[in-house]
């Protein structure tokens, strides 16, 4: 429960009210009484989240959402990480996050249960619509979001001629 | 006239001779002997763990100017730890992809549970397959990460040939009461490339890091060339074994999840890019080894040995081309197929990291520093590879790698 206490939100299972931090940075103590609650969905966007601090992650096998919009710190080798979540994830939002490759989205092949994915705006995605048609092979279940791309640029049409 | 003269004098910028820029300095403290991702690993540690900045003279000697050697077989298994190179962010372009190996159903310890559809389970299969940071990476750009910051920090890159050693010859009487000759390396000639012109460079420490040529090197000091019962008769096990990769498109094949996958018939291949390419090989049977003695593909290889077995485990891969092929050499370690770190018995100066049987690329980072250890602090400090020492050669005590690809 060490983040919580950083910009972050979150919402136990059970529970439909999210618990985050006001305007003044203060956060409500009621969630101590869900203590031993799982945590269903969490809300890191713009935070500097990185591959240790998912360790504080570690127990949450109910996690359903977790958005990670434009975390600077977000990499290749966290969305391994995210193999744990494996069974309940079924949300990730990891768009503008401008260190992830295509090598690491492969990773995400381990999110069988993923229903909701979106990878709009990733910097260094140079041919983003191949991308997400192999994304859409991979995760044949899966809704993939991928706004802020420009699909119609030169590189893409070499690439596309598979 | 005075000004001739005075150009004639040591001292003036003007010289008779051309001097040749490309050869090594006339002393070093420590020569490697091999560019590879191994010797230039060894030489970033060193570079790495010295006291005093470029305190330490440290030259690389390879003997490949294009350095196409072994780098290019880029089929392995990493299992990286975060921050583990230099502080410039270096770009290994590491795909996430994953490895799996099948087996046939006997390993009855491995996993059942196969997710990929792609693959046909003709003949029973089970499979092994680690969930997180298990994937491949470029090995050039690992190679050149070393190379640029060793050199950064002072090592110097030569590209010649090792071609001959002088030592002095020491006497020494073992534990038993037995004579032992043992021999210091004073000089190492190195050659130039398709030339007669070299240079003997005088150093204190050699290490041999020259891959499949290790063997060869390690003869010029007479190991291996004695009598046959005698330790000078036991020559260092670890020759050049000729591996052919061939990168083929296949407009159907596996997709972005798409592993290094290593098939218990031998034959393994992964995704190479996005656009519907894999690079695949397969080790031929001992009685099958290709020639070494030049790096020609052999492409009737690829159709007799290679393709049937791809197209068995993967029936997308019945339609596929062969776009580029190459070879390589494994530095092949004949006497169980795992590295060898350390000094060897007969040489005083000469530290081996060499027989990694084509895993020295993923070894590297490790061995580079167990080796910069081995030398500036006297022992293994972080990891210890004493297991890896010569000494089980000498007892005949294999430590068998069979996950040799």
């Amino acid at each position: 429960m060490m983040f919580l206490t950083k910009r972050y939100f979150c919402r136990f299972v059970g529970q439909t009210e999210w618990f985050r931090t006001n305007s003044r940075g203060k956060f409500n103590w009621d969630f101590l009484n869900h203590k031993d609650t799982p945590v269903e969905e969490v809300d890191m966007s713009n935070t500097i989240i990185n591959y240790t601090g998912l360790s504080n992650l570690e127990r949450q096998r109910h996690l359903r959402t977790l958005k990670l919009q434009g975390c600077p710190e977000v990499d290749d080798w966290f969305l391994a990480g995210l193999h744990r979540f494996q069974d309940s994830m079924e949300e990730l939002d990891i768009s503008h996050c401008p260190r992830i490759t295509a090598g690491g989205l492969a990773a995400l092949r381990n999110l069988r249960g993923l229903k909701r994915l979106n990878v709009s705006s990733l910097p260094w995605i140079s041919t983003p619509g191949l991308v997400i048609i192999l994304l859409e092979e991979m995760l044949p279940q899966c809704q993939i979001t991928a706004d802020g791309y420009d699909f119609e640029s030169s590189e893409e049409r070499v690439e596309t001629g598979r | 006239m005075r000004k001739k003269a005075a150009d004639a004098l040591p001292g003036s910028s003007w010289m008779p001779f051309e001097i040749n820029p490309n050869l090594p300095p006339e002393t070093a403290d420590i020569v490697i002997v091999g560019g590879g991702v191994v010797g230039w690993s060894i030489a970033y540690w060193l570079k790495q763990k010295e006291r005093l900045p470029r305190g330490m003279r440290v030259l690389v000697v390879e003997r490949d100017p294009s350095v196409s050697g072994p780098v290019h077989l880029n089929c392995f298994e990493l299992k990286l730890h975060l921050g583990v190179m230099n502080e410039d962010p270096v770009d290994l372009q590491f795909n996430h992809s994953g490895y799996l190996f099948l087996a046939s159903e006997e390993k009855q310890h491995w996993v059942n549970n196969l997710a990929a559809v792609w693959i046909s389970r003709e003949g029973g299969v089970s499979c092994y397959a680690g969930l997180e940071n298990e994937g491949w990476f470029d090995p050039w750009s690992l190679l050149n990460a070393f190379r640029r910051k060793a050199i950064s920090l002072g090592a110097i890159q030569c590209f010649g040939e090792v071609t001959d050693f002088k030592y002095t010859t020491h006497i020494r009487t073992t534990a038993d009461e037995e004579q032992l000759e043992t021999r210091r390396i004073k000089s190492v000639k190195v050659q130039m490339p398709n030339s007669m012109e070299y240079q003997p460079v005088e150093c204190a420490i050699v290490v041999n890091a020259a891959g499949a040529y290790s063997g060869k090197l390690a003869e010029m000091l007479g190991i291996g060339r004695g009598p046959q019962d005698s330790i000078y008769g036991l020559p260092v096990p670890v020759e050049p074994r000729k591996r052919y990769v061939y990168v083929v498109h296949c407009p159907d094949g596996p997709g972005l999840d798409c592993p290094l996958l290593i098939d218990y018939s031998g034959v393994y291949f992964r995704r190479e890019g996005l656009g519907g390419n894999y690079i695949s090989g397969i080790s031929p049977e001992e009685a099958e080894e290709p020639d070494t003695s030049n790096l020609e593909v052999d492409h009737q290889f690829f159709e007799d040995k290679v393709w049937p077995k791809l197209a068995q485990r993967v029936p997308a891969f019945e339609k596929l081309k062969v776009t580029s092929a190459w070879a390589g050499f494994y530095d092949y370690n004949t006497f169980d197929q795992n590295g060898i770190i350390g000094i060897h018995p007969l040489i005083s100066n000469m530290y081996f990291a060499t027989g990694f049987s084509g895993h020295g690329l993923q070894h590297s980072p490790a061995v580079g520093r167990a080796v910069a250890e081995l030398i500036l602090d006297g022992g293994f400090k972080t990891l210890n590879l004493k297991r890896m020492s010569f000494s089980r050669i000498f007892a005949q005590e294999p430590m068998l790698e069979q996950n040799i690809v």
